[in-house]
């Protein structure tokens, strides 16, 4: 993956393949260190790779026996020093928690977290989000109360799209400043993390 | 959250422009969101689709997703659905590929013959 929001993205998928409904993202920071935590209302992670979900030979897939998803996540973190930790939430669904230090040279930038909650929604407009930011879980989302104004006009409409992928990009600037300020890692805009 | 009463607005707009359409969707693009699909760009190739739909005020195609069909390799891979039809399935659409879709298979007609798999 390219940077931490397309490990958003697929988080999301699995959780949206699993069968959940809803997803909560909270992103905090303390330093240079970002702290993620994603739960879902899914059924949580099967007996057979509940033992280590990060294994990419333990999966939940059918059709062939590797999963890369969350050993990719878990190696973005550890390789800059940080861990991820997966485990089960009070609903019984995946709670996933991952640290990741972006001062680190091996980090990977922040990107564009917009266009991962966006792309999710229009792949799995079902899969409600919530999504708060900052040490004060400050709400930036929350799919519920965009889809109770909608009356009918689906979350995916591209004009709803449109509107919603400005709006998050405005709420989202402390969580985009708090990464510019980074030494290596500079900031929400792939290409500014280049380090060549 | 704030700025739904914005939100309103446009919802209003859209019920407008949906009550003046009758017939439903003509079309369906299905991009592969899958771990592979995401990792290759399919991120960027979705919502090039939609920036492309609505910048050629296409309004009667759906954009959706769905998971890895096994030919990694060829992601991010698109399968567009044109009603009345056989579907087309594209490989290594990128942003550019999905311009170029919109274009010339869901405005024209045309099956994108370079990206086309078969």
């Amino acid at each position: 993956m390219k940077d931490l929001s397309h490990h958003l993205l697929d988080i999301l998928e699995n959780s949206a393949a699993a069968g959940a409904t809803a997803a909560s993202i909270h992103a905090s920071w303390r330093g240079t260190w970002l702290d993620l935590e994603i739960s879902d209302n899914g059924p949580g992670f099967p007996a057979r790779v509940r033992h280590d979900p990060t294994d990419p030979f333990a999966t939940t897939r059918t059709d062939r026996p590797i999963g890369l998803g969350l050993a990719l996540l878990r190696a973005t973190a550890e390789k800059t020093g940080g861990r991820l930790e997966p485990g089960t939430g009070p609903s019984g669904g995946v709670l996933l928690r991952a640290s990741v230090n972006l001062g680190h040279p091996d980090a990977q930038p922040l990107g564009e977290v917009e266009d991962a909650l966006c792309a999710a929604m229009l792949s799995w407009p079902a899969l409600d989000l919530e999504v708060c930011i900052g040490p004060d879980r400050r709400e930036v989302l929350d799919t519920r109360a965009v889809k109770g104004q909608l009356d009918g006009v689906e979350i995916g409409n591209p004009r709803v799209q449109g509107f919603l992928r400005r709006l998050l990009r405005s709420e989202l600037a402390p969580l985009y400043d708090w990464a510019a300020a980074i030494p290596w890692n500079g900031s929400g805009s792939p290409g500014k993390g280049c380090r060549t | 959250m704030k700025s739904l009463d914005d939100l309103r607005g446009i919802r209003d707009e859209v019920k407008k422009s949906l009550a003046m359409r009758a017939g439903g969707q003509r079309a369906k693009i299905v991009v592969g969101m899958g771990t592979c699909g995401i990792a290759a760009g399919a991120r960027e190739t979705m919502l090039a689709f939609v920036e492309a739909l609505n910048a050629a005020a296409v309004t009667d195609v759906a954009v959706t997703a769905t998971g890895c069909a096994g030919f990694c390799d060829q992601e991010p891979l698109v399968d567009v659905e044109v009603r009345g039809e056989p579907p087309v399935r594209y490989g290594r659409v990128t942003a550019e590929g999905a311009r170029r879709i919109v274009q010339q298979h869901i405005v024209a007609g045309k099956v994108v013959e370079g990206l086309a798999l078969g």
